[in-house]
């Protein structure tokens, strides 16, 4: 399966969102990074269709996704930015009443709820109405209705937000489990969020790519004479900062010679 | 003063409040004109000047010239007050009526019945009435126009919102738990006891306030309309509603007492209110107790009667301090373990105990009680009732899902219900009165009523030959049956040139239920059942809005279509369930009046159908009113559903709605004829638009207009909601 990008451009106005974004994505997961404002969740709303682009072309398997219409979103998982949420119902109601929307049957309703509910720590809550929820579990349900049906496309604009060290370890390990047989685009500007899973990265700044690879490539490219922020060895945070970080000075400063970067050792990125 | 300022600084709460008065006066007003909004001023303007003209005539008769003056007439107010004859008879035979009191009191306490038992309720109940009636020997009552202070004991609407402007101030005290800040606002100096005090005194304050401008206000307005104000320094005995007030005061005193016990009663709810709220936790929660509780309270209130064992929750009842008057209009005792108590000593002591009780606990008790981590009771019940109702939830369909949206989670279900409630209380017809020859030919007419034959020969030569026999002045029935002869004989002439079949209609019936006289009726019909659309209606698409998921809809397969296919078919739901509550019975209620026997007929025989271009019986007729109707309202729920979709919540789109349709209704209803042009109203009374010359010209090609608008709208929606987004901006 190959989702290609070509060309997409978004305008607000005079404001340009997106500018001639192409790329092309297979099965694996890709990291979206950039700073708030880049255009990261104005490139998962043209995925998906929630906002209407100005130029550029979404193809899947090389049909154009306006075209695909229901049959796109048969395989699309989304969990968008802001929680939109029905307050009045329960976590179960609104999952099931998503499954419905997706086409899920009566048959399967009840194994699917209990897998996302439990995929994402919510079967002892299932009962109790998302308005009495914390942000963080609200977070977890919109994620397990993106979840809901095994989407061949998943795109998670910022899905650790508001989540504990502890959900986000756990989420991040299920995502990487993901990304075997299915597209998975997670936008964020939290850089550890992506790390240890993304496949490979595109750095966004100001709607267009900036920089794009693998982790280790990204690191590996970053130009000699630059400090570690936080000393050892480069990270992806060096990265973000070198090609997005507002501080034009991050790289300035750096008087030491280079060392070999590799992305750091996280802890919390363990199974 | 900081709390209070916070309160007030709620844009809808200040807005909400400076309405109330004005919003208290109009429904007093409207209550004064029978409901009746058009035509209903005159009425009442009539009334007054007949009124005020009679306080001093009668006041100047003898209680027998009093009784044999038949000149007073109220048209609507049966219930709102009695009348200048009858407090003449009670001024008159009060005395008399007090001494029937005690004379009774002791024939049944020496009857074997009642005083055998010396400890019995029965017995003591009988002994502290005499005692209590005692008391009032050597009042004097005098005669005087009390419809001022009447009416105004009689109008519920002050007190109804009273509560509500209660509620409503009570439910801004828990703005902070409601956003979480409860914790932040606990961890102030000034947040705890300093709070609570600040809030009793805003309770205290606004009660005043409340009471000035919700009970005081209308009060000046009844005395400034009906006058009586000299009657304020008459015992309050002399009021005929206070026949067993056992009170020593003037209407005066009485009034003062009324009042500073409604402020108190005021405090009382709302420290009630403010008690059951802080033991819950969810919000949601707390407004379906209270409703809950506000519930058993008045079905208690209402149907339990004196003489039941259970009487006790009638009178120790909530709604027994939200409308007050009763208690203390009218003696009554209640059984006290054995014990008769007067209910206006018990409720003015409970309400004294309950005031000092819970002001204490909220001042003492309720600020310890800490925001988190206590046991929530109603919580678990609250968990055990979702996990059996999602059961339920979870099989939803998705029209079931969105039919359960619309009403249950957008709460719009209230409106269904009010409109149920208030369905039985409109009119369907007209009235129009003539002489005693017109009854006689309208019975003549109704007994002969269908097709006309030798048959209705028969029935007039018979009717002239009973007439024979009529003792009385038989020259009304006489010229009846001339009539009726007359207009059989145009109606045959009419027929055969127009080729239907002559028949003889009850044509006053068929002006009552379609003619100018009922022109006010239909458009008053149309006009809640557009309001009460556009409540219903209005969150379709802005409750998606508001809760920020339309988004996440559109991205699964059945999200677009599916579900705005969905939506349609339950605003037609709507359209449909709103024409049923209000039209259905209308429908039925019609076919009834005018009878079977009309029915029938082909409408060219009624004279205010015979110009209609129609080929249809007059059934068929029926049935085409209350189809347009129907499309009507379908029409202003798809335009509604337009507003909907801009709107960014049901708050935006209500206004907007209010704007755009109900307020050209209002003109249309206030006889503005250009309004027509405006609004679907025309329409929705259906007999404007089908009635030749009902309503201004050209109105029935407008219909088409709302329809292409309609669709129009409709079309956009569709292409906004289900269509790609690669043209939007």
């Amino acid at each position: 399966m190959e989702l290609e990008i070509k060309h997409l451009t978004k305008k607000y106005g005079d404001k340009l969102a997106l500018d001639r974004f192409s790329y092309s994505f297979h099965e694996g997961i890709y990291g979206i990074l950039g700073a708030n404002g880049a255009g990261k969740s104005t490139l998962m709303h043209l995925i998906t269709d929630n906002v209407g682009r100005t130029a550029g072309e979404i193809l899947l398997g090389g049909t154009d996704v306006l075209k695909l219409g229901d049959e796109f979103r048969k395989i699309l998982g989304f969990m968008p930015q802001q929680q939109g949420l029905y307050e009045g119902l329960s976590c179960e109601s609104f999952l099931a009443y998503m499954a419905r929307l997706k086409g899920i049957g009566r048959r399967q309703l009840h194994a699917e709820l209990d897998r996302v509910l439990s995929l994402t720590n919510l079967s002892d809550k299932r009962h109790v109405k998302i308005g009495a929820f914390s942000g963080g579990m609200k977070q977890r349900t919109l994620l397990a209705q993106a979840m809901l049906g095994e989407p061949k496309l998943l795109i998670l604009d910022e899905p650790t937000a508001g989540l504990d060290p502890k959900e986000r370890i756990r989420l991040r390990n299920y995502i990487r489990d993901l990304g075997q047989n299915r597209i998975v685009l997670l936008a964020t500007h939290i850089v550890s969020d992506i790390e240890a899973i993304a496949d490979d990265i595109l750095l966004l700044k100001q709607g267009r790519i900036v920089r794009s690879g693998s982790p280790a490539a990204l690191i590996a490219a970053l130009p000699a004479g630059l400090t570690p922020l936080l000393g050892g060895v480069f990270s992806l945070d060096d990265v973000y900062l070198h090609y997005l970080g507002e501080d034009e000075s991050v790289g300035a400063l750096t008087e030491r010679p280079p060392a070999s970067g590799h992305p750091s050792d996280d802890p919390e990125a363990r199974p | 003063m900081s709390e209070l300022r916070r309160i007030l600084s709620d844009r809808k709460r200040l807005t909400l409040l400076l309405v109330l008065p004005f919003l208290c006066l109009g429904l007093y007003l409207l209550e004064r004109m029978g409901g009746e909004l058009l035509g209903g001023m005159d009425y009442l303007k009539t009334e007054i000047a007949a009124y005020r003209e009679n306080v001093p005539r009668f006041a100047a008769m003898s209680a027998a010239e009093a009784e044999a003056d038949q000149s007073e007439s109220y048209w609507f107010d049966p219930e709102g007050g009695s009348t200048l004859r009858s407090t003449k008879r009670h001024v008159t035979g009060y005395a008399d009526y007090l001494a029937g009191v005690r004379a009774q009191a002791k024939r049944m306490a020496a009857s074997g019945v009642f005083g055998k038992d010396k400890n019995s309720f029965t017995y003591r109940n009988i002994q502290k009435t005499a005692k209590d009636f005692q008391a009032l020997d050597g009042i004097t009552v005098e005669f005087g126009g009390n419809r001022a202070l009447e009416t105004w004991i009689g109008f519920r609407g002050g007190d109804v919102l009273y509560l509500l402007a209660i509620l409503m101030l009570v439910l801004a005290f828990f703005e902070d738990k409601r956003r979480g800040l409860l914790p932040l606002v606990r961890a102030c100096p000034g947040g705890r006891r300093g709070l609570a005090l600040s809030r009793l005194g805003i309770l205290l304050l606004a009660s005043f306030v409340l009471t000035l401008l919700l009970c005081l206000l209308p009060l000046v307005l009844a005395f400034f309309l009906y006058g009586g104000t000299h009657t304020l320094s008459h015992s309050v005995q002399s009021v005929e509603g206070f026949r067993t007030c056992t009170l020593h005061l003037t209407v005066g005193q009485w009034i003062g007492l009324y009042l500073l016990v409604k402020l108190l009663c005021g405090f009382l709810l709302g420290l009630l209110f403010w008690f059951v709220l802080s033991f819950l936790s969810q919000m949601q929660l707390a407004w379906l107790v209270l409703l809950g509780i506000l519930g058993v309270e008045y079905a208690a209130w209402t149907l339990i009667a004196p003489q039941m064992a259970i009487s006790v929750f009638r009178y120790v009842n909530l709604f027994a301090y939200v409308f007050p008057a009763e208690t203390l209009s009218a003696y009554g005792n209640m059984n006290f373990f054995g014990w008769p108590v007067g209910t206006t000593t018990l409720l003015g002591w409970l309400l004294v105990l309950l005031i000092l009780l819970l002001s204490a606990w909220l001042l003492f008790g309720a600020v310890r009680r800490r925001p988190l981590g206590n046991r929530d009771l109603l919580g678990r019940f609250v968990g055990l009732w979702n996990r059996a109702f999602d059961l339920l939830r979870s099989r939803f369909s998705l029209l079931a899902m969105e039919g359960y949206k619309l009403l249950i989670l957008g709460g719009t279900v209230l409106f269904l219900l009010a409109a149920v409630w208030y369905a039985p209380k409109l009119r369907y017809f007209g009235y129009s009165f003539g002489s005693a020859e017109d009854a006689a030919y309208n019975s003549y007419a109704r007994e002969a009523a269908g097709p006309i034959t030798s048959d209705t020969d028969a029935y007039i030569a018979k009717a002239r030959e009973s007439l024979a026999d009529y003792y009385g002045d038989a020259g009304a029935y006489e010229a009846a049956l001339d009539r009726l002869e007359a207009e059989l004989a145009a109606l045959r002439d009419r027929a055969a040139a127009g080729g239907y079949t002559p028949w003889l209609t009850e044509q006053v019936r068929i002006n009552n239920a379609l003619g100018p006289d009922a022109r006010s009726v239909h458009r008053w019909t149309g006009l809640v059942a557009l309001l009460t659309i556009l409540l219903v209606c209005a969150p379709v698409f802005s409750f998606e809005r508001k809760a920020g998921t339309e988004r996440l809809l559109r991205t699964t397969p059945k999200g677009r279509g599916p579900v705005l296919r969905r939506k349609y078919a339950l605003l037609c739901f709507e359209a449909l369930t709103i024409w049923a509550i209000l039209y259905l019975r209308q429908w039925t209620g019609t076919l009834d009046y005018i009878g079977a026997a009309s029915l029938d007929a082909p409408i060219q025989n009624i004279s205010l159908l015979a110009r209609s271009p129609l080929r249809v019986t007059l059934r068929q007729f029926l049935a085409l009113i209350f189809a347009l109707r129907l499309a009507g309202l379908l029409i202003a729920a798809l335009l509604i559903a337009g507003l909907s979709a801009k709107a960014g919540s049901w708050e935006q789109a209500v206004p907007v709605g209010a704007v755009l349709l109900l307020l050209p209704a209002a003109a249309y209803y206030f006889d503005r004829s250009w309004a027509a042009y405006l609004s679907p109203l025309p329409m929705l009374t259906g007999v404007e638009l089908l009635v030749p010359g009902g309503a201004p010209r050209g109105t029935i090609f407008l219909s088409a207009v709302w329809l292409l608008l309609a669709v129009g709208v409709t079309r956009v929606i569709h292409r906004k909601w289900v269509g790609a987004r690669s043209a939007a901006r």
